[in-house]
């Protein structure tokens, strides 16, 4: 069982470079060529009409961001939250909202089949793959496609009338 | 831990944590440095990047020339340097002792006497104004705008060029 803060060993097998986060009781995994950055979360507005796994808005060097909590996303509960994880999305940057962050591993990443298929709805887009860290399951996570239209639209407004800190 | 020492760590991780929500900034290496002077009563600038030293005060022996701007040599780490009166390379009236002596950045060594310093600013590349002088024996390229006024500036090397034709012998040019 892993520990938070835990020194994780390398993969012996060549892999992803990937940043490892726990989010609620699962570890997991965002490719780092994804990855902006990692902070203490930063004030953050919630946001009316959105999914539950939608935080609200943060803003992120100047820009209005959406926050999406990943251990809300991908295990329907929530948990405490220690960092947020910038990562770069199709529509702008994405803070991730996620427990302790353990390091940057390579992780092995193999196709999204067997228990990844288990997911549905938003958590499905968002696990590439599911690994293993020593005898824990790793979730290999992808570019962040979960943000609703409506949430881009609110940033976007937020963004043209000044945002709010 | 007191107190005093938390509430300033407490500050810090506050004032860190913020900075992830201000805009990136990006390092500012388009800013220019310059020296603001005064020469022969008159304001200039000199680039900064020209030069390699400031002294104020420093001793200069007068040589018998027939060169009016050169005031004498002076000696810098182990070095003696001519010393030009700037205000007369630019076509001023030698007036009053100048004060102050840069050294002229590259080769060979040589100084230049102005009266005063007036600031040392850093200015964005828009506010200078690049030029060549009227002139190929000009001094002044280009123009800089600072709050207390537009001031032409000085090219140091273009100067030592002048300062060297006033004496009768030319050099190359090592610019560092």
């Amino acid at each position: 069982m892993g520990q938070h803060g835990q020194t994780l060993a390398p993969a012996l097998d060549a892999g992803v470079l990937a940043l490892v986060f726990r989010a609620g009781p699962l570890y997991c995994a965002l490719p780092l060529d994804e990855v902006v950055e990692t902070m203490r979360p930063l004030p953050t507005r919630p946001l009316a009409g959105t999914p539950p796994y939608v935080r609200g808005l943060t803003i992120l060097r100047g820009e209005p961001s959406p926050v999406i909590d990943v251990t809300r996303l991908l295990t329907g509960t929530t948990s405490e939250i220690d960092r947020y994880v910038a990562v770069r999305a199709g529509r702008g940057p994405v803070a991730c909202a996620t427990g302790p962050v353990l390091g940057v591993r390579l992780v092995e990443a193999t196709p999204p089949d067997g228990p990844s298929t288990l997911f549905t709805g938003a958590s499905r887009s968002l696990v590439a793959a599911v690994g293993t860290v020593g005898t824990e399951p790793l979730l290999v996570l992808r570019s962040i496609r979960t943000v609703p239209d409506e949430v881009w639209e609110l940033a976007a407004r937020d963004a043209v009338t000044g945002g709010a800190a | 831990m007191t107190d005093q020492i938390q509430s300033r760590v407490e500050q810090l991780r506050a004032d860190f944590d913020h900075s992830f929500s201000v805009p990136a900034r990006t390092l500012d290496d388009e800013g220019i440095e310059l020296l603001a002077i005064g020469a022969g009563g008159r304001a200039y600038a000199l680039r900064l990047s020209q030069t390699s030293g400031l002294y104020p005060d420093r001793p200069v022996t007068p040589l018998p020339t027939t060169v009016p701007a050169l005031r004498g040599l002076a000696g810098f780490a182990g070095v003696v340097v001519p010393v030009y009166d700037l205000a007369a390379l630019l076509g001023h009236p030698i007036a009053d002792e100048p004060r102050w002596l840069v050294l002229a950045a590259g080769a060979p060594p040589l100084a230049l006497a102005f009266h005063q310093l007036d600031h040392h600013v850093r200015v964005p590349a828009p506010d200078v104004v690049d030029g060549s002088g009227a002139g190929t024996r000009s001094c002044l390229h280009g123009m800089v705008r600072l709050p207390d006024g537009d001031r032409p500036i000085v090219d140091v090397p273009a100067t030592r060029a002048l300062a060297h034709r006033m004496a009768g012998h030319e050099h190359p040019e090592v610019t560092s």
